[in-house]
């Protein structure tokens, strides 16, 4: 949501869509590494849940600062200019390429995490200190910097979802919420620490809201949450068992 | 004093605060203390999952609902409702719909479990569509300071049975099985059965909620059912202290008050909660109340 904000800030004042990118980025990794650094290394060693209860505070922080700084009203962003044409698929039925421009991003990022996680040396030290943080520390691991980095990165890549979806949902306060349980949803179903899950979830439950909607009008809401309970009955511990959780 | 002093003192403290509100506030704060009485009820009820059974649930709101709406369909169209008939039953069959969400999702753990409630109560959320208005109660409640003594009454009748729970042998065992499940299961009990009576007896609680406030605002609507409601009853479960009985209570009565107080000084009283939310976490992880145990330490710490 921040990052659909940035979009939207730097459209209005240095029309660009294209700056909004690398802003996201630098911006994305400072906040996380000050958060991490500040409040949630505070937390190292004390329950899941007080983390939890921690980014919510953040939530309201950030929500309710959004909306003083640029009011209540939902606000539209421009698709950038070489990708705003539709590709014909047929004669009555056309695909926007900034779709599937998103598309791609999507997935030469999944490709890219994957190869990071699985390849190379930063990957396994991460994956160690996830599975075990003394046993990493002890080898000389340092745990503090990853769980920095990953913070950072990690709300980095948040930041930059939201650049890159302005255009295509509308800016307002409180659009994050949505998102924010979508993807809880898609993590966990698809087994917490595993990439390949995350990927499944995501298709799963995207399929089964679409097609529902399609066939099912009056049943897709429920469809969607049935088909999480039938998997989590299934496999109680989500699809792909991952590594850490 | 240890934790479980401090813990039954304040839970004492406040019994004696709801006896005294209606005596020095009237009209609107007696609304609003009913309400927070009735909240803080939910939180001590999610409270006990979350705390000694370790079962952290984002469907308790549902059970909250799902007694409201059982208690509209229940009563007569036009005439008061009978308050004895209605309430055994919307428990009853609170505690029916606990155990069916329960048996399915106990079986996963951590935050599995999270997301199988999180499913059946935005089930429900999707099921119970139409707001319904509701007719009052067929007790003679003269206004609203005699209705506050009411749910009062109950919600403390709730609190002390949480109390009880928490330190009876069945309270030990929840917490051990959370702590040591494979100890439990090889003294012989089950810790999938503990954690499932746990659950309904939590669920049943937060029906009896449920039915007091549609009580008291005479309307429910779907919202009730959705998991920002669970969300909100959780976080006045982790920052009054989940591992006692007054600290969800104290935390939902901190987060109402605050929010009341908040509204009327400004637009942007959100950031407010915000701010107080995370200066609580950082300051007492472990939630208000432990954090207070530990600012009176034990006398006898050598004893302990």
């Amino acid at each position: 949501m921040v990052g659909a904000y940035l979009a939207f800030a730097v459209v209005q004042h240095l029309a660009s869509f294209w700056l909004a990118l690398p802003l996201a980025i630098v911006l994305g990794l400072l906040l996380g590494a000050v958060l991490e650094r500040f409040l949630l290394a505070r937390l190292e060693g004390a329950d899941h849940l007080s983390q939890v209860l921690l980014s919510f505070g953040l939530i309201l922080l950030i929500n309710e600062a959004q909306r003083i700084i640029f009011g209540n009203d939902a606000h539209g962003v421009e698709v950038p200019a070489p990708l705003n044409f539709s590709i014909p698929l047929s004669e009555t039925f056309a695909y926007p390429a900034y779709r599937l421009f998103i598309c791609a991003i999507g997935i030469v990022f999944v490709i890219a995490l994957g190869l990071v996680m699985g390849r190379t040396r930063i990957g396994m030290m991460l994956r160690a200190s996830a599975e075990n943080r003394t046993m990493a520390r002890a080898l000389g691991v340092d745990a503090k910097l990853i769980y920095l980095g990953v913070t950072a990165a990690g709300i980095a890549c948040a930041v930059l979802a939201g650049v890159i979806a302005a255009p295509i949902a509308s800016v307002y306060p409180g659009m994050g919420d949505q998102v924010l349980i979508l993807s809880f949803v898609v993590i966990v179903l698809g087994g917490i620490g595993s990439l390949t899950g995350a990927l499944v979830g995501a298709l799963l439950l995207g399929v089964v809201d679409a097609f529902g909607k399609q066939f099912f009008p009056d049943f897709a809401a429920f469809l969607v949450y049935v088909a999480m309970i039938a998997v989590l009955i299934a496999r109680p511990q989500g699809l792909f068992r991952g590594t850490g959780a | 004093m240890s934790r479980d002093h401090i813990d039954a003192g304040l839970l004492l403290a406040l019994a004696v605060l709801a006896l005294l509100v209606p005596y020095i506030w009237s009209g609107y704060e007696i609304k609003l203390a009913t309400t927070i009485t009735i909240q803080a009820g939910l939180a001590v009820a999610l409270g006990f999952v979350v705390g000694p059974a370790g079962l952290v649930s984002l469907g308790h709101a549902a059970f909250y609902g799902l007694a409201a709406y059982l208690f509209a369909m229940l009563a007569p169209a036009s005439e008061p409702a009978n308050l004895l008939n209605t309430l055994l039953v919307v428990v009853c069959g609170t505690a029916v719909c606990a155990a069916v969400v329960g048996a399915i999702s106990i079986r996963s753990r951590g935050l599995y479990f999270i997301l199988m409630t999180l499913a059946f109560g935005q089930l429900g959320y999707i099921y119970f569509r139409p707001e319904v208005r509701l007719p009052g109660l067929d007790i003679s409640l003269d206004g609203s300071a005699q209705f506050y003594h009411f749910v009062s009454l109950i919600v403390f009748a709730a609190f002390a049975l949480v109390w009880w729970l928490r330190r009876s042998a069945f309270g030990s065992l929840l917490v051990a099985a959370r702590d040591n499940e494979m100890r439990i299961r090889a003294f012989g009990y089950s810790p999938y059965a503990l954690r499932l009576v746990a659950f309904v007896i939590s669920g049943a609680i937060a029906g009896t909620m449920g039915y007091l406030s549609a009580a008291q605002n005479g309307f429910v609507a779907p919202e009730t059912l959705a998991w920002h409601n669970s969300a909100t009853a959780l976080v006045m479960v982790l920052i009054g202290g989940k591992d006692t009985t007054s600290g969800p209570a104290i935390g939902a009565i901190l987060l109402l008050l605050a929010e009341e107080l908040l509204q009327r000084a400004t637009e942007h009283w959100l950031i407010g909660i915000g701010l107080i939310i995370v200066v609580i976490v950082i300051a007492a992880p472990q939630g208000i109340v432990p954090y207070l145990a530990r600012l009176f330490p034990a006398r006898r710490a050598q004893d302990a």
